[in-house]
């Protein structure tokens, strides 16, 4: 699998998010990430999608997600794009109790890097999430059936 | 790279059920994921029942397989409507994974949350309701 990528293109719309979670999950547990791995990728995914679909693109205006899962020995690399207004950066972190504003956070938490960046040509912002297949607290990640 | 454009995506297990097991608390039990998507429908749901006369809401998300902060903006949505008053929405929140999104955001100390239905029913005062 080193090496192999899963590239999804789907409408930025808030029922599409499953579909997100869907393939996320799907590579997990294919990489053998444990269940409480595979509950952060969904997070994570569906969190960065969500922020596309409610920011990227002006209310109304039609707009594409392009979901990108890179999958290496070590790690899963998540790459979500869009092709819309972008996004002021640096990315101000916000209370955490504020709606709408516990999204960074909750990625942050969740993944062991995050970048987010302007796409190199065009408009558009691209967030790349990274989360490590290494043993944690001496435990072997192992597969566990999704419930 | 696949264009899902014309592809329907069934998103339709979303649903939301009320129960009143005595005057003045409503349960809400949730199924299905709660985000973007499905958030508004919960918020509404619980802001109603306020409006109609709950004066506390046991919200069950034993049947939720997937909380994102939208959700746990809807329920911000029905805490705040419920107004001041510890323990006024309690949840049921059995699931270790729906739980971690509360404790990764410290909305843990904001929700008070029961494994069950039963023990999130016998807390509470009489100013409650929740008793």
């Amino acid at each position: 699998m080193n090496g192999e990528a899963v590239r999804l293109r789907f409408p930025a719309r808030p029922e599409y998010l499953r579909l997100a979670r869907l393939a996320v999950t799907g590579v997990g547990e294919r990489m053998s990430f444990g269940r409480s791995d595979l509950a952060d990728l969904k997070l994570a995914v569906t969190e960065a999608c969500s922020n596309t679909v409610r920011h990227a693109y002006a209310p109304g205006a039609p707009g594409e997600i392009d979901l990108e899962l890179r999958i290496e020995d070590d790690r899963l690399e998540l790459v979500v794009e869009d092709r819309g207004v972008g996004i002021e950066l640096p990315v101000r972190e916000v209370e955490p109790s504020v709606e709408g504003g516990m999204g960074l956070s909750i990625i942050r938490a969740v993944v062991d890097e995050l970048e987010i960046n302007p796409r190199a040509e065009g408009a558009g912002t691209v967030v790349h999430m990274t989360k490590r297949t290494a043993a944690r607290d001496g435990v072997q990640a192992c597969a566990e059936p999704e419930v | 790279m696949r264009d899902l454009e014309s592809s329907a995506i069934d998103v339709t297990d979303f649903r939301v059920e009320e129960d009143q097991p005595r005057a003045g608390v409503v349960v809400v039990s949730v199924h299905g994921d709660l985000d973007l998507y499905s958030a508004d429908e919960l918020g509404d749901r619980l802001v109603d029942a306020v409006e109609r006369g709950a004066a506390s809401l046991v919200v069950d998300l034993s049947g939720v397989a997937f909380v994102d902060s939208q959700g746990l903006g809807a329920l911000l949505r029905g805490t705040r409507r419920l107004g001041a008053g510890e323990g006024r929405l309690r949840l049921v929140v059995p699931a270790p994974e729906i739980r971690r999104v509360f404790e990764i955001t410290s909305l843990d100390q904001v929700f008070p949350m029961d494994d069950t239905r039963e023990q999130a029913l016998a807390h509470g005062t009489p100013e409650n309701g929740l008793i």
